[in-house]
């Protein structure tokens, strides 16, 4: 019978294998039928796993599609102001919307410049930690003590931070603004610098914690090659586990800048409110988030209007440096 | 070679008749003692391969050699190896390190360096500044020291990962012998090698011998046959017997050491 079966498969040119082949899978199928599938577990198992895959499906597709809403949602809610002054406000200087001026650029300044001083103050200590915990103390008291501070810290509400910047950030740099009274700064305490200083804090979970997991995967026998050439500690760190991991601190680093370029309470609270293009770190400036959090509750249909299209234009920014991180990442990663 | 430094590690190399002598070494990892007490030189311009079974210790000999023993926290060392009669044990493992270079099982050179950044790593491990020349010099001599200078000379400033796992081996000799050691360590430096590989780096390895003192730990036993003037051979961390290549292989005085040899375990 098998033998019947065997030629027929041949002659329909789908068996290549010979007969005992064929016997063996028909053995293996035997065994595994043997496997208590009964007919109804199987169909169970069919509609399991298209539910499972449906899901799936639904989700990743739910996601983008509510981006595209989000952008749509936000571009015609700006919509009278897009038409009102077309794109002017990416350029425009002055913000006075009492005589109808939308000009956003002190606040994509503000934004940015609060942002990039933020990650300039924090990277030496994201390095720092996590190079404490990828690499000094992996395991014990030690780790467990700056983790759980770090994991504390990234779960502190930002008015808290903002609350506690205008107590102790804004006075200190009150003082220094103080010595530098002769060339024209007035010692408000709430600046750019101030912003960023808290910023800084606020981020540093964000970075030192990739970056520890970037230093934990430094594979062993590159270290240990590096120690075997006569290299002190410092040297591994500065010649190996560094040029290696720098891919990945670089991604924390570009994760912890969204975080910056977003965050709103804590900036809004100590970074002035001005609506001026801010003349140096320490005069009082505004980003785009602190200047919708303090005015959208009192702005007219328009300035309201204007106010989601700084928004919008904040969505934007966040997503080009993403992808700009993202294709830095790709290309300069090891491997 | 005009290169002053080259000559000086050249010299180095040519005039002391490197020998290291371990005395009495034992290594323990928390309590658990994995070498117990062993006794062995190793002499200038010649082979000496350490065999036997894994677990055996022979990989922690080599390590400790290195001093890379250190790195493993628990781990504790007593004993004393000699370099020149000076117990290495008490100096600097940094300056030690670069008198005896090692190779490692895996090909492990690094990745985000090019060609010629990995054979001066030892040398930017130890900020030791070196002008334009002095650095091609140096790779140059390395690279044909290591047999490979021919298949890579166009492509210095490439990464090494892009070569075959064989000539990243050779990468990774050159990385050592750039340093100038008077001792060279291999750990199973074939064993992720396909068989061809393994022939030119065993050939490789009977040139360098002609200018420094070569300990290959390997599982192969061809292999150590091949190339070794003297063959230790160890069991449960002790070291069973240590003679001559024939000896060991054709008339090992310990029963243990010819059963292995023979495949009866291991």
């Amino acid at each position: 019978m098998n033998n019947y079966s065997n030629k027929e498969k041949v002659k329909g040119g789908r068996a290549k294998p010979g007969f005992s082949a064929q016997k063996k899978e028909v053995g293996n199928r035997e065994a595994y039928q043997a496997l208590d599938f009964s007919a109804d577990k199987k169909n169970l198992r069919k509609v399991g796993n298209s539910i499972f895959s449906g899901a799936v499906g639904f989700s990743v597709l739910f996601i983008s599609v509510l981006i595209l809403l989000m952008l749509f949602s936000l571009f015609m809610t700006s919509f009278p102001a897009i038409k009102a002054s077309g794109f002017s406000i990416l350029t425009g200087m002055e913000w006075h919307p009492e005589s109808g001026k939308f000009g956003g650029w002190p606040f994509i300044v503000g934004t940015l410049m609060t942002s990039a001083l933020a990650l300039l103050i924090s990277l030496p200590f994201s390095l720092a930690i996590s190079l404490a915990l990828g690499e000094y103390y992996k395991t014990g008291i030690i780790s467990t003590i700056i983790s759980s501070s770090i994991q504390l810290l990234a779960g502190i509400p930002s008015i808290i931070y903002g609350t506690w910047g205008l107590f102790v950030i804004v006075p200190i740099v009150q003082k220094i603004q103080m010595g530098m009274a002769d060339k024209g700064i007035i010692p408000f305490g709430l600046s750019i610098i101030t912003a960023s200083v808290v910023l800084a804090i606020m981020i540093i979970p964000y970075s030192a914690s990739l970056a520890r997991d970037v230093i934990l995967q430094v594979p062993q026998d590159l270290k240990e090659a590096g120690y075997s050439l006569g290299g002190t500690r410092f040297a591994v760190i500065r010649r190996v586990i560094l040029p290696y991991s720098m891919t990945g601190i670089f991604a924390g680093e570009v994760l912890a800048f969204g975080r910056a370029l977003g965050e709103t309470m804590a900036v809004a609270m100590v970074v002035g409110n001005l609506r001026k293009v801010p003349a140096n770190i320490f005069s009082p400036g505004a980003t785009i988030a602190s200047v919708i959090a303090s005015e959208y509750n009192e702005a007219s249909p328009l300035h309201a209007a204007a106010l989601t299209e700084l928004g919008l234009i904040l969505f934007l920014i966040t997503i080009i440096f993403s992808f700009a991180g993202r294709y830095i990442i790709n290309k300069r990663s090891i491997k | 070679m005009e290169n002053q430094l080259l000559n000086d590690t050249e010299n180095k190399t040519a005039d002391s008749r490197a020998v290291v002598k371990i005395e009495n070494l034992k290594v323990f990892y928390d309590n658990v003692e994995a070498v117990k007490g062993v006794n062995m030189v190793f002499e200038d311009k010649k082979v000496h391969s350490i065999i036997g079974p894994s677990g055996c210790g022979k990989s922690t000999v080599l390590r400790s050699l290195n001093l890379l023993h250190s790195l493993t926290p628990n781990a504790r060392i007593e004993g004393s190896i000699k370099l020149d009669d000076e117990n290495i044990l008490d100096q600097d493992p940094m300056t030690i390190r670069r008198r005896i270079g090692m190779v490692f099982q895996r090909p492990n050179p690094f990745p985000h360096m090019s060609i010629a950044d990995n054979v001066l790593a030892g040398y930017k491990m130890n900020n030791i500044q070196l002008s334009k020349t002095e650095s091609y010099d140096i790779v140059e001599y390395a690279l044909k020291k290591a047999a490979l200078w021919k298949e890579v000379k166009g492509k210095l400033n490439k990464r090494g990962t892009f070569l075959s796992g064989g000539q990243q081996q050779r990468l990774c000799i050159a990385r050592a012998i750039a340093m100038g050691p008077e001792v060279l360590l291999l750990d199973e430096p074939t064993s992720a090698l396909d068989p061809i590989t393994t022939v030119n780096i065993e050939e490789l390895i009977m040139e360098l011998r002609e200018s420094m003192s070569i300990v290959i730990v390997t599982h192969n036993m061809q292999q150590a046959a091949r190339i070794s003037d003297k063959v230790a051979f160890m069991y449960l961390g002790e070291l069973i017997e240590y003679d001559t290549a024939d000896v060991i292989f054709s008339n090992p005085t310990d029963k243990r050491t010819d059963e292995y040899i023979n495949g009866v375990f291991g």
